[in-house]
């Protein structure tokens, strides 16, 4: 079948494809070396500096999802929807206080699931690890349909085709490299992803002039530029919330934390929140421009490819697909790395084989990362849903996580009764909301049962907790 | 103005668009921003390697 957007021959994909999984794969094979504990396999020896801190948090938060669903929001939510998506930056700048908070008080530590256990207590952490691993899977799964319907898309390579490439890439250069080689080309492909959006974004604005767009706009669908939109206002405190949620609990954002050098984390989010800020925006308004250009825009998320292929011809086209592999690969890897350090620290060290060693842990890790490459390939196959609904139907779950973390870092008297409750309250009514009102409300409802919860613990309830817990290197836990 | 007069103000122009300067800096500003975003990068990176702070 010709997808609208097909905007590269296959013959040009292919080579693509395959110059991008030699290069990261090779890269991942030298970073690698440099791994030869599990300190340097999983938080790539707890010492990265600025430009790689700052470039991994970007990056990863540039997902597939960024590139597509942004214009996509443009085009239905008009400039609020842009501005709702890019509001996902703040989950980054919240996260610098904390990142900071979290190497303070455990200087050892390798998971977000660490902290809620040593918090919070067994019961919060089962609860907390049900979440946080179904969501990173959920991630995992979402990246992976968009690799393969990407593929597909651009260049006409069968969708089950690309797909598997993309998983086998990032599989092959995480399994060799760890974090060393994920953060490694995680600092390449936010500077192909970043200067790829500003060479299509210019190209556009050198083919079209902004108060044309504007007045185009105006006369044709007035809704895209309304100050007052329902639905898209309701979109930006759902998507700051999910966004600020996401980043929260999430292992891939904790394990950056742990991984950066003493006093780099806070500079490294507050940074990569700032040049993140801009992207869907950026991305987006190409979308706003589709008419004034006369293009025709059947599949919403497609948007972007297809004004970059219109305006820069294959240049664009090439730009756009290396844009888009960078952009999925930059997020799989991270998926896959983090997601794995979770079910090796927390289930199996914590549960499985306590005392396990570091031969051992590190060939299980490998056995992980292999296994969450199939089972997320086992489950893409098919091609199952959307990417909007897989992504946002885990909304309420990691919104209700926001609190009990914020909480747990800062308030001693946050109590595990209260952040069990807020979790599980927040998941339950927040997924009520999902099917019941919208998913646009379904963080917001999430995180804001999950506050009340939380807060309404800490003053009847209030626990007295000892920050020095938090240090296992010095509890001997 | 007060609270009541803003939100009156607001209930009367339920369909107000953004202006167009707005919208044109908006654009502009996140272009901007992220040239501005991949210079650092490499100047930091240039930075970390220089003081051996780079891992």
């Amino acid at each position: 079948m010709q997808h609208q957007s097909e905007i590269l021959s296959p013959t040009t994909g292919w080579a693509l494809m395959a110059i991008l999984s030699l290069l990261w794969i090779l890269l991942g094979v030298y970073w690698g070396r440099k791994a030869r504990d599990m300190d340097g396999f999983m938080l790539a020896g707890r010492n990265v500096g600025l430009a790689f801190g700052t470039a991994t948090a970007m990056a990863t938060w540039i997902t597939s999802n960024t590139t597509m669903l942004a214009p996509q929001f443009a085009l239905q939510l008009g400039i609020w929807g842009m501005i709702a998506y890019s509001t996902a930056a703040f989950g980054l700048f919240l996260f610098a206080p904390l990142a900071r908070r979290i190497k303070d008080l455990m200087p050892s530590g390798y998971t977000s699931g660490d902290f809620i256990r040593l918090r919070y207590g067994r019961t919060t952490w089962y609860i907390f690890l049900v979440i946080s691993i179904f969501y990173g899977f959920t991630w995992l799964i979402s990246m992976g349909m968009a690799g393969g319907i990407l593929m597909h898309a651009l260049a006409g390579i069968p969708y089950q085709t690309g797909m598997t490439v993309i998983l086998l890439v990032c599989v092959l250069y995480t399994v060799f490299g760890g974090l060393y080689a994920v953060i490694g080309t995680d600092y390449i492909q936010s500077l192909i992803i970043i200067i790829g959006i500003v060479v299509v974004g210019v190209a556009v604005l050198y083919s079209i002039d902004l108060e044309t767009v504007y007045t185009d706009l105006q006369a044709e669908k007035p809704m895209l530029l309304d100050m007052l939109l329902p639905a898209s206002i309701m979109a930006i405190f759902n998507n700051l919330l999910f966004g600020i949620g996401e980043v929260f609990h999430s292992n891939v954002w904790w394990s950056r934390a742990f991984a950066m050098r003493q006093g780099v984390g806070q500079r490294a989010y507050t940074l990569a929140g700032f040049f993140w800020l801009p992207v869907p925006i950026a991305a987006g308004f190409i979308a706003l421009t589709s008419s004034s250009l006369g293009v025709n825009i059947t599949s919403p998320d497609m948007v972007g490819p297809l004004m970059a292929g219109h305006i820069l011809g294959q240049a664009g086209a090439v730009i756009v697909f290396v844009v888009f592999f960078c952009s999925l690969a930059s997020s799989i890897d991270s998926l896959l790395a983090a997601t794995s350090d979770l079910i090796v620290e927390d289930v199996y060290k914590k549960m499985v084989r306590p005392g396990a060693d570091e031969k051992r842990t590190r060939r299980i890790s490998v056995v992980v990362i292999i296994g969450l490459g199939m089972l997320a390939w086992a489950v893409c196959m098919p091609r199952i849903g959307t990417l909007a609904t897989v992504l946002f139907f885990a909304g309420p779950m990691v919104a209700s996580t926001i609190y009990p973390i914020v909480l747990g870092l800062f308030w001693r008297t946050a109590s595990p009764q209260g952040a069990q409750w807020a979790m599980l309250l927040g998941t339950g009514i927040g997924l009520a909301a999902y099917f019941e009102l919208g998913w646009y409300t379904a963080s917001l409802i999430g995180a804001s049962v999950s506050i009340m919860v939380t807060t309404a613990f800490a003053w009847w309830r209030p626990d007295q907790f000892d920050w020095k817990r938090l240090d296992e290197s010095k509890t001997g836990a | 103005m007060t609270l009541a007069g803003l939100l009156n103000y607001i209930l009367n122009h339920k369909h107000m668009l953004f202006p167009q300067p707005l919208f044109q800096f908006l654009i502009l500003a996140a272009l901007l921003l992220m040239s501005i975003g991949a210079l650092s990068l490499i100047i930091m990176l240039l930075r970390d390697i220089k003081s051996k702070t780079l891992w």
